[in-house]
């Protein structure tokens, strides 16, 4: 992939320019943190013009390999106020490299008064005017799809992310069309909205397509690796038939299942929301429902899912376990019909389902509506679209939606809510959420699938930090996390399937080393922009308040937390 | 030898796995076996390689292979899913 593009907004120009050698052997996550790095003070305003947004590739984007394809998205958080990188399957990636592109840098904002979007295609960029501004992303995608074609991947945003709402998150579309593939966490979508930008269209027709350096090699060793993929149990079973939401099963066993704004860790309806529900709901509905489906094209894990009511009509596609939680469990929700419409609704709203599903369990918390009565849980939700008061504070997030409610059970960290892992019950993902720069973000380090006994806080730490850098990892190689269920003990063959598709040299120490630089860099960025030692911390209340049925608290020491660094 | 009564809880792909050797249909079943026996004895039982259990819970707690079996106990085995 030869080229940047970047796109100035202030002075509505369009640059095409070349890879520095500095940014050769980076991508996805790893590359916006140089960049933002390289180009941003990291002291600057989240939602000022200083800050820019890097959509980037992955280093084997594009590529054979199944679930290699991901976008990844970064810029400054408004959220937690450090770097942030979020990262999604879909379409764009693969378009963008495709054309050539790397990635693109979006920076300044818009003087023009109206919103635009940028259109690119084989033969550059153009900024055009979005007649399409405040609407929600179905409709957006519809009426792009209908001007450019089907094969095009729009990345947009909704409503949410042009009033600048620190909740919102950046989408692209699956191979069907759907918008609703989320570069969900941080609140990028509101960097991308106040800079004006409505979407960046991707069309990669007549694209040169995509150069290997030894195909055939690269063929011979992607065989092997497919064949790992459909012989590993939880690739080429568990994932294709009953998706994420089979960690429900497994949270609520450890206790671990946020309910009710994070005060118990099982659900007594979990059985009603889990990946066997699931499974069987869809299969009974028949009709637009799909028990599986592949997010990006040529994925064999096909983790996915299409969602169909009691008449076979889409609902939603999918409905994924984070949603599952904290739509569901931790607002006491425990019926996948009503988390269906509330994850079309946020979908749609463009904003995270998870920073809102524990926004939404914060306001229940507060008295604001009952927990379990998912219709109050709509008609909140609505009102960020309603622009009501409430609707302003809701979508601020949940940090913002507690303060403004009094709550002192805001389960958050470094301003960023919690994903659907308690970590009294998962202590490894305490350490992860405490640790992180990208605040509490179970992407950024996932111990939940290792075989140790998770409340126990003498090993977390070191395992925190060993996802930590495989999390990194595969973020940079444009890699889907569930590879590594069967890949994990092969990475020499994922260096050398990087060098046969671009040629770059390296061994599994030296990516894995790359992946702990990458850190170091997002972790001194942090340190730049105000946020240290002193915030990796888990509320306070986790600390004190043991989780019903197992008794525990979050323990592992600050100073414990800090040898994340070394 | 004396023989103890342990109920055995499995989900999702386990149950599928097991179900095709045609032991157990709905997730539950209970299996008498030697006292002092280990849960990895009731998974080797199972003929589960590691790969297929991520998880182990005891009476509602989490747990390992080396715990050994008292008459009553519950037994529940996940596979080793992660959430998105």
């Amino acid at each position: 992939m030869s080229k940047i593009l970047r796109v100035n907004l202030t002075e509505n120009k369009i640059t095409s320019e070349p890879v520095p050698e500095k940014y050769l052997k980076l991508g996805g996550r790893a590359l916006t943190a140089q960049v933002l790095t390289d180009e941003i003070d990291p002291a600057c305003e989240p939602l000022g013009r200083h800050n820019k947004l890097v959509i980037a590739t992955g280093l084997l984007s594009g590529s054979y390999l199944s679930s290699s394809s991901r976008l990844s998205i970064g810029g400054k958080s408004p959220l937690t106020g450090g770097i942030k990188e979020a990262n999604a399957g879909g379409t764009a990636a693969t378009a963008l490299s495709k054309l050539g592109i790397k990635m693109i840098i979006i920076e300044g904002e818009s003087k023009t008064g109206y919103s635009q979007y940028l259109y690119v295609n084989k033969d550059g960029a153009e900024l055009r005017p979005a007649e399409m501004a405040g609407l929600g992303v179905y409709h957006s995608a519809k009426l792009f799809f209908e001007r450019y074609g089907e094969k095009v991947s729009p990345i947009l945003i909704g409503p949410a992310g042009e009033k600048g709402y620190y909740s919102a998150g950046i989408t692209n579309t699956d191979p069907q069309g759907r918008p609703s593939r989320f570069c969900g966490r941080g609140g990028l979508g509101a960097v991308m909205g106040v800079k004006g930008l409505k979407a960046v269209i991707i069309d990669p027709a007549d694209a040169p397509g995509v150069e290997y350096q030894d195909r055939p090699a690269f063929q011979e060793l992607n065989k092997e690796m497919a064949k790992m993929l459909k012989e590993n149990p939880v690739t080429g079973e568990g994932y294709p038939k009953y998706g994420t939401a089979a960690m429900a099963t497994r949270t609520n066993a450890l206790h671990a299942l946020p309910t009710r704004n994070f005060s118990e860790g099982s659900f007594e309806y979990a059985d009603k929301i889990d990946g066997e529900y699931l499974y069987k709901t869809i299969k009974a509905r028949g009709g637009e429902g799909s028990t599986t489906h592949a997010c990006m094209t040529g994925c064999m894990i096909r983790c996915s899912n299409v969602y169909a009511d009691s008449d076979g009509k889409e609902v939603v596609a999918p409905i994924e376990y984070e949603t599952i939680g904290l739509l569901g469990a931790n607002c006491g929700i425990g019926n996948l019909d009503d988390i269906a419409r509330l994850n079309y609704l946020c979908n749609d709203l463009g904003v995270d389902t998870i920073e809102i599903g524990v926004a939404v369990g914060v306001a229940m918390d507060q008295g604001v509506i009952p927990f379990g009565d998912a219709e109050a849980a709509y008609d909140l939700i609505s009102e960020i679209a309603d622009d009501t008061i409430m609707g302003k504070v809701l979508a601020q997030g949940a940090l913002i939606t507690g303060k403004v409610l009094g709550s002192r059970r805001i389960p958050v960290v470094k301003g960023q809510a919690m994903a659907a892992y308690d970590p009294r019950g998962i202590k490894g993902l305490g350490v992860t959420y405490a640790t992180s720069p990208m605040g509490a973000d179970h992407t950024a380090g996932s111990t939940a699938r290792a075989q140790v006994e998770h409340t126990d806080p003498g090993p977390q730490v070191e395992l925190s930090k060993k996802m930590q850098a495989f999390s990194m990892f595969a973020d940079s190689m444009g890699l889907c996390l569930f590879v590594l269920a069967a890949f994990a003990p092969h990475l020499d063959k994922l260096a050398k399937l990087l060098e046969y598709y671009s040629g770059i040299k390296s061994s599994e120490q030296e990516l894995l080393a790359g992946a702990a630089a990458a850190l170091k860099t997002e972790r001194e960025f942090n340190l730049r922009a105000g946020i240290g030692p002193a915030h990796d911390r888990i509320p306070e209340f986790m600390t004190e308040e043991p989780i019903p049925g197992i008794d525990s608290v979050f323990d592992v020491p600050h100073e414990e937390l800090q040898k994340i660094a070394e | 030898m004396a023989k103890i009564l342990v109920t055995l809880k499995v989900h999702d792909i386990i149950k599928d796995k097991i179900n095709r050797n045609g032991v157990l249909a709905d997730g539950k079943m209970q299996i008498t076996i030697p006292e002092e026996s280990m849960v990895g004895d009731l998974i080797d039982l199972l003929d589960l390689t590691d790969d297929w259990v991520g998880l182990i819970t005891v009476n509602k707690r989490q747990s390992t292979p080396e715990k050994p079996l008292s008459d009553g106990d519950v037994v529940e085995l996940f596979s080793p899913l992660v959430g998105g």
